[in-house]
């Protein structure tokens, strides 16, 4: 839940939209401008899978530990009331002010339940995790945009206060949008809009345009405002703190001993308020003749992907377990876009995006040796070696309008197809057994806490989705896919004959159909279908989220 | 395999030597699990981490004489280094009971393992674990069992496992029940603390289910059926033996074991129930939901 302060903020101001893009007419008459919608969203699991156990023959005694994931089929994915609005205020043609309000008011799910709550009390009473997570995620009153405009020449702009700031984003995942956290809490992140999922941050951001240059220079400086920003605001929280759309516990790590209901409490080192932990970027964005724009970029900020384990401590007689200390590093990322349309076959779009991150931080697997040092609370904290590496990802995107008559005579058929790679050039694909061994490199992991999300020095994703419109645009039918090629392949037999055959295939497939009645009424059913080899490998995570989603909004 | 050819070696070493070391392949061997070792009626061990439970290969092994602690034997089983996968195979003298010291450094270099000795071990078991302690490992739960450790020269720590084995033959822990430890006179050793509550001498502790580590007593103050490992922290170097009994009943003597303590190490020793109380068909934890131990954190 976001500050009360916000909200009251918002009665005071009561202003609103369009920023950087001012008028260019100087005698343009004030503007006030309120929009928004009031939107119903529904969801139901349909997937059949079930929570299965496997005993840990490690152990003494032996002991059950998570195998699988499920016993979702026919609960609430979601009951989520939103309401948004958002208004634009423009007093004079150099000034404009905007702010959006969104009052969310969500039913607690029952799948919550697998919630790994990270402050103690919770471990024995899925019905607590449950209203844990409710409170604290599924009930929101949030001034999320509360910005002004100041235009005071015709190349230079200024837009200072609460905003999302988005570089890029390719298909449904980002790579430059680097600036603002996220929150998927409520739903998986590429089914919904990451305007929606961005958590704004208070910033200053200035635009200048440098016409001889066919460009312009874009600077952000997210100074880390003391009392009026949260600190927890400024990151992306871990997955594992919700159920529904949340990581489930993970299964038999290969050190035994770790494991979730050994943690007594995990304390998140949130980026202090502080303008010594204040971020800075700078984009270029220009063209080169008509048809070919580009886009470079760097940034200096917080790491927004899920926390990154530091160290533990044990609490001697004031608690049973270890506390686990989580922070988030600070990493430089530095991209570039390339975007134009190629004649052939036709309007064929072309974006190609990367992003480097020379130092990015990664987990390391539950095998990895710790190192020891004093501490002046619990005597000694025990230090996870978290390990830098360099990493680079780029994605291609072609988008390609296509006459399609035999299925759909009058409007285009959209196609869009992605492929992307992240590379960790000093990442061995080492074998589980091998994690154990350090002398053979470092095990890292994309998510901490599941020893099954090794850090390969490969991975491919490809999408496609493919859209149309009928009845001028009174129904729009859309099919998203996404596939997460393997890492491993095995030797083994299959419809009769050995072949190489994929371990660990994971991705998701999404119908749509979006239904627009009016220009009030927006509705949109989705069967989303995921499936993964692995129950805790890529979107193997989600593969007992297969989900009939029903979106009803009213916009004004 | 490194592992093996120091193994024959040995054997050549010992045939040499005159010792009598057997044509079949006596001595010991850290060798492959399952592949090339030595088997059949002999000793067939892995060397784990008593943590994480991931085996660990190129840790010091030395069998010891369960009786006086000595090395047993130790021209026909020299110090080795546990094999691949953690494997001990030996040919152990059938029927009789064994200890052994783990120590040093596994193979990578980076787990660093304080003397871990467990005594009582079967001369004859097969996929027996060795656990060996390392020192992180030994920190934390110093710290999670609220204990000050004394001089590493003069003391050590004593530690064991209450076991019942079933028809199965599977081994089941027991809930419900303490431990009391006696000197070699004969004498009941109780706890000495520290101005802020640490024990400093025979700090008796019984590990948390949650954690697998030992607890404060305010923690837990008696073993339970998902675990009833017992720690005994800060003996000076000496011979004990540790009883165990029903909580409520301290007449029911579930069983002893008599452990020497090493100067800054850990002295493994389980008891086995149904070794003292042949006669008793099942697991003697009390009915309670207290003895089972889920705890909330």
């Amino acid at each position: 839940m976001k500050s009360f302060r916000f909200i009251v903020v918002l009665c005071l101001v009561a202003a609103p939209v369009w920023a950087q893009d001012l008028p260019e007419d100087p005698n343009a008459k004030p503007v006030f401008e309120v929009h928004g919608y009031i939107q119903n969203q529904t969801g139901i699991f349909v997937s059949p899978d079930v929570n299965k156990t496997a005993t840990c023959t490690k152990c003494e005694p032996k002991q059950e530990f998570p195998a699988s994931h499920g016993n979702k089929l026919g609960k609430l994915s979601m009951l989520r009331n939103t309401f948004q609005v958002e208004t634009d205020w423009r007093p004079i043609h150099q000034l404009t002010l905007h702010a959006s309000f969104r009052g969310v008011l969500s039913a607690p799910l029952s799948v919550d339940r697998d919630a790994q709550v990270p402050v103690p009390g919770y471990l024995q009473d899925p019905q607590k995790r449950v209203q844990w997570v409710h409170e604290n995620f599924y009930n929101l009153a949030d001034l999320r945009e509360f910005y002004f405009d100041i235009r005071p020449h015709d190349i230079i702009s200024f837009r200072v206060g609460r905003q999302l700031v988005s570089w890029g984003e390719s298909g449904n995942y980002r790579l430059l949008d680097v600036i603002n956290p996220t929150d998927s809490s409520w739903h998986f992140g590429p089914l919904e809009a990451w305007e929606d999922q961005r958590i704004p941050l208070w910033m200053v951001r200035a635009l200048v345009d440098i016409p001889p240059l066919q460009g312009g220079l874009e600077i952000v400086w997210v100074p880390m405002i003391p009392f009026i920003e949260r600190p927890k605001d400024t990151v992306t929280f871990p997955l594992t703190f919700v159920g529904a759309w949340g990581l489930p516990p993970p299964p038999e790590q290969g050190d035994v001993s770790v494991m979730p209901r050994k943690i007594h409490e995990k304390h998140f080192m949130y980026p202090e308020q502080h303008p010594r932990n204040s971020r800075v970027g700078v984009r270029w964005k220009g063209e080169i003749g008509n048809h070919f724009g580009y886009t470079l970029a760097y940034y200096y900020g917080h790491q927004l992907t899920p926390p990154v384990p530091e160290y533990y401590v044990t609490g001697g007689s004031e608690f049973s377990g270890v506390d686990v200390f989580v922070g988030y590093p600070r990493q430089h990322q530095v991209g570039f876009a390339i975007e134009t349309n190629a004649p052939f076959p036709a309007s064929t779009m072309i974006r190609i995006e990367g992003l480097i991150e020379p130092d990015r931080t990664y987990p390391v697997s539950s095998l990895t040796p710790q190192r020891m040092e004093p501490d002046a609370d619990y005597g000694h904290r025990f230090i996870f070696a978290s390990k830098k590496e360099l990493t680079i990802n780029y994605a291609v995107t072609l988008q390609q309008p296509a006459m399609i008559r035999a299925l759909n005579p009058t409007d285009p058929v959209i196609i869009a197809l992605q492929f992307a790679h992240t590379i960790v050039p000093g990442v061995k694909d080492l074998t589980d057994d091998e994690c154990g061994n350090p002398n053979l490199g470092f095990c890292l992991l994309d998510i901490p806490g599941y020893d099954s999300t090794r850090t390969r020095k490969h991975k491919y994703r490809l999408s496609a989705s493919i859209f149309t419109s009928y009845l001028n645009g009174l129904l729009t039918p859309k099919i998203v896919v996404t596939w997460l090629p393997s890492h491993d392949w095995e030797h083994r037999r299959w419809a009769g004959s050995r072949m190489w055959l994929p371990v660990s295939n994971s991705g998701f497939v999404s119908l749509q159909l979006a239904i627009s009645p009016s220009d009030n009424w927006r509705i949109n059913l989705a069967l989303t279908e995921f499936w993964g080899n692995k129950a805790y490998h890529g979107l193997g995570f989600f593969r007992d989220r297969d989900e009939i989603n029903l979106r009803i909004r009213y916009q004004f | 395999m490194k592992a093996n050819h120091f193994g024959k070696m040995t054997l050549l070493l010992a045939f040499a030597l005159g010792t009598g070391c057997s044509e079949d392949g006596g001595g010991n061997t850290g060798g492959d699990a399952g592949t090339d070792t030595v088997t059949g009626t002999g000793f067939m061990g892995i060397l784990v981490d008593f943590k994480s439970k991931a085996a660990k290969s190129g840790v010091d092994i030395e069998v010891l004489d369960n009786d006086t602690g000595e090395p047993l034997d130790p021209v026909k089983f020299p110090p080795f280094k546990s094999g691949t996968g953690g494997a001990i195979n030996l040919d152990l003298p059938p029927g009789i009971l064994v200890g052994f010291k783990a120590s040093g450094t596994d193979d990578s270099g980076w787990f660093k393992f304080k003397d871990s000795y467990q005594f009582n071990v079967k001369s004859d078991d097969q996929g027996k674990k060795i656990y060996a302690v390392n020192e992180l490992t030994y920190t934390a739960a110093l710290s999670t069992a609220f204990i000050e450790e004394g001089d590493t020269a003069d003391f050590g720590h004593l530690a064991g496992t209450l076991y019942w084995r079933n028809a199965q033959g599977e081994d089941e822990f027991v809930g419900c029940a303490i431990i009391e430890v006696t000197d070699e006179s004969g004498k009941v050793l109780k706890e000495e603390k520290n101005d802020i509550g640490k024990a400093t001498f025979c700090g008796i502790r019984y590990f948390d289910t949650t954690t697998d580590m030992p607890a404060a007593l305010e923690t837990s103050d008696m073993t339970h059926l998902n675990n009833s490992r017992y720690m005994v922290a800060d003996m000076p170097v000496g011979q004990y033996t540790i009883t165990a009994m029903l909580k409520d009943d301290p007449t029911a003597i579930l069983g002893t074991v008599t452990l020497r303590a090493y100067p800054g190490a850990l002295s493994i020793g389980n008891i086995y129930v149904d070794e003292h109380l042949p006669d008793l068909t099942a697991n003697p934890t009390p009915a309670g939901q207290e003895c089972i131990g889920e705890t909330e954190h």
